[in-house]
Order: structure tokens, then C-alpha cells, then sequence
């Protein structure tokens, strides 16, 4: 990425490197890194929010318990319209889901931290574990009818087998663009953040227009990782509803 | 856990009636979709078309190299992967044109 320019020096993606905390030993998969430290803030942050901010029980809620039963109400009315009232059952998990994603953007979104969603492996452990849970939930709940998902039976017999594989490939491609949309959505954004910054370290006087855009950037970045969070949890509810209601 | 307001007046409808019928009026006016649908509409597709043709690509070129016959499953999987992701483009907007045709929550077809 560096040109060849005065001391133009850009580095957009150093800041998902991930790091160990302490020292500069080996990354094994047991090292505390930065990773493990933003993700442990997240769920802080996200407990802090939830348990701290209903503490009280007020009938009259003050402005923690508001937010918290406005996170709760949102995401329990989505599971309920998207996925049906038989979905709540899996309320608990899609909440917990929800939180994180919201709160590990937003503090990613803090200046010099980490955003551990831009990574596409934590992505992709979130979006895995959504896939399995939801076609043990398929099979468990219709057997082999659970294969009906793939059996179109509005289209012509003769086609049902080509309509089928697709639907199989479908199935797969699923969890793929689950993850990839919400890290690289966290990632580009990120990126932009860096390169404006970059330019404006080597702009001199003219470095107010960068910085103006970067500040355009960031609100747009804070809607987009609350609109992420909102994403990933809506298709969470949208797989649900294929495993509980497979027909077509 | 006997509400003091439940039974305190016989003549008007009582308080859960109210809050029904609240609740009611709130759900017919409520706006279609979540915060800035089309935006996040838009990505939905593009990352399912591309992300449908990665996969294919890549599972079809894995088998080709286990299995030694290298243009054949990596053309074929990638097409499929392709249609793959047409298909959830199709199934999206479907999902967009029911909703925001009517409120039917039992899907009919």
C-alpha cells in the first residue's frame, strides 16, 4: 500500500493484526491476545448493559433499564415476527447473539481498540455455530422430513432434482455469506477510517477535509455496526424459520 | 399478584382490553422492515451471489485436486455455486415483496 509520495505511509489493515497482550512470544491459541481482551470487554460491556441497567426494576425505568428493555423488546419482537412464535424458545440464544455482535462493533469503533468482528474466523464461529444449531434443529424437529427444505414441490417433477442440488448449494452458501458480509462490512469500513487518516497526516493545513470525512465515516460506521448486529440476527431468525417451518 | 388496577372499574373496558387494543394500533402502523432496509437489502444479494460463486469455486477446485480431474468439478460447482446464489437473491426479494405486500406471517405457497 505505500507509495512512493513524501512519507506516505499507509497501513489500513495493521489494526487487525492480532497481538499477543503480554510480551511477543508465539501466538498459540491458548496466548491472551487482543482479540481475547476486546471479545472479554464485549461481553462485560454486554453485561454490564443487560444485568447492571435492570438492577433496579423500576416501574418507571431510568435511561440503562430503558435502553435494555429496548434492546430486549427489538429483538424479541424480531424473533417473533420473523421466526414465529415457536421461535421464542430460542429467544435467549439469538438475544445473546445480538448483544455481542452490537457490542463488540461499537467498541471496535473506539479509537486505538480492536474490532474482533472484522475478523472473519470470529465471524465465522458465530455464523457455524447459528448453521449446526439450526439443522440440528431441523432434523430434530422433522426427521428426514427436514430434507423437504430441499425438495421443491411447486416445480415440475422433472426439475426437482437440478432445483434440488441448487437448494443443497444454497443451504451451504449460507453461513459463508452470513460471516463474510459482517467482517468485511466491519473490515472496510475500518480500512477507510485508516487510509482518510493517513492522508491527513501528510496534508499539512489542507488535513481538515480528511478529517471531516473521517468524521462523516464514523457516524456511518456507527449505523452500520448497529445495522450489522441487526443483519446477522434477522437471518439468524430467517435459518430459524426454515429449520421450524421447512416447507416451501 | 393482584394488580390494584385490574379490577377497579367494571363500567370501561378494562386495562388489558386497552392495552390490546393499543397494542394493535401500534402493530398496524408500524413502519415495514428494520433501520435503512435497502442498504442492507442490496448486500445481502451481493454478498450471496459472490459468496455462492466462492464456494463453489473452491469446493469444486478441492475436488478436482483430490480427486486429479481438474476442469471438470471446478466449472461445474462453480456454475453452481452461481445459481446457488441466485437462488437466495430470488428468495430475498421474495421475502421483501411478501412483507411488504401484506402482514401474513403463515406463509402461503
Amino acid at each position: 500500500m505505500a507509495t512512493e509520495e513524501s512519507g506516505l505511509q499507509i497501513h489500513p489493515m495493521d489494526q487487525f493484526i492480532v497481538k499477543p497482550l503480554f510480551g511477543d512470544g508465539p501466538l498459540m491459541w491458548y496466548t491472551p491476545s487482543n482479540v481475547t481482551l476486546w471479545m472479554l470487554l464485549a461481553v462485560l460491556g454486554a453485561t454490564a448493559f443487560l444485568v447492571f441497567g435492570t438492577r433496579h426494576k423500576a416501574v418507571v425505568p431510568g435511561r440503562a433499564q430503558m435502553s435494555a428493555e429496548m434492546a430486549y423488546l427489538f429483538v424479541r419482537n424480531m424473533v417473533e415476527n420473523v421466526a414465529g412464535r415457536d421461535g421464542l424458545r430460542y429467544f435467549p440464544y439469538i438475544m445473546t447473539v445480538f448483544v455481542f455482535i452490537a457490542f463488540a462493533n461499537i467498541l471496535g469503533l473506539i479509537p486505538a481498540s480492536f474490532t474482533t468482528t472484522s475478523h472473519i474466523a470470529v465471524t465465522a464461529a458465530l455464523a457455524l455455530t447459528v448453521f449446526i444449531s439450526v439443522t440440528v434443529i431441523g432434523f430434530v424437529k422433522h426427521g428426514l422430513g427436514f430434507l423437504g427444505l430441499f425438495w421443491i414441490s411447486s416445480a415440475p417433477l422433472p426439475l426437482r432434482p437440478v432445483l434440488a442440488v441448487i437448494e443443497l448449494m444454497s443451504y451451504f452458501v449460507r453461513p459463508v455469506s452470513h460471516s463474510i458480509r459482517l467482517a468485511g462490512n466491519m473490515m472496510a469500513g475500518h480500512a477507510m477510517i485508516k487510509v482518510f487518516a493517513a492522508f491527513a497526516g501528510v496534508l499539512g493545513f489542507g488535513a481538515f477535509v480528511p478529517i471531516i470525512a473521517i468524521a462523516a465515516v464514523y457516524g456511518l460506521e456507527l449505523l452500520v455496526a448497529f445495522i450489522q448486529a441487526y443483519v446477522f440476527t434477522i437471518l439468524t431468525c430467517v435459518y430459524l424459520r426454515d429449520a421450524l417451518h421447512p416447507s416451501h | 399478584m393482584a394488580c390494584p388496577s385490574d379490577s377497579d372499574d367494571d363500567n370501561g373496558p378494562s386495562i388489558q382490553e386497552r392495552i390490546a387494543k393499543a397494542e394493535a394500533e401500534l402493530e398496524s402502523r408500524k413502519p415495514e422492515a428494520g433501520p435503512v432496509s435497502g442498504m442492507h437489502l442490496a448486500w445481502r444479494m451481493v454478498v450471496d451471489l459472490v459468496a455462492g460463486t466462492g464456494l463453489g469455486a473452491a469446493l469444486g477446485y478441492g475436488l478436482d485436486v483430490l480427486l486429479g480431474t481438474l476442469p471438470i468439478f471446478l466449472a461445474v460447482l462453480t456454475l453452481l455455486g452461481f445459481a446457488a446464489g441466485v437462488n437466495l437473491m430470488l428468495r430475498t426479494s421474495r421475502e421483501v415483496q411478501q412483507d411488504g405486500g401484506e402482514r401474513k406471517r403463515p406463509r402461503d405457497g
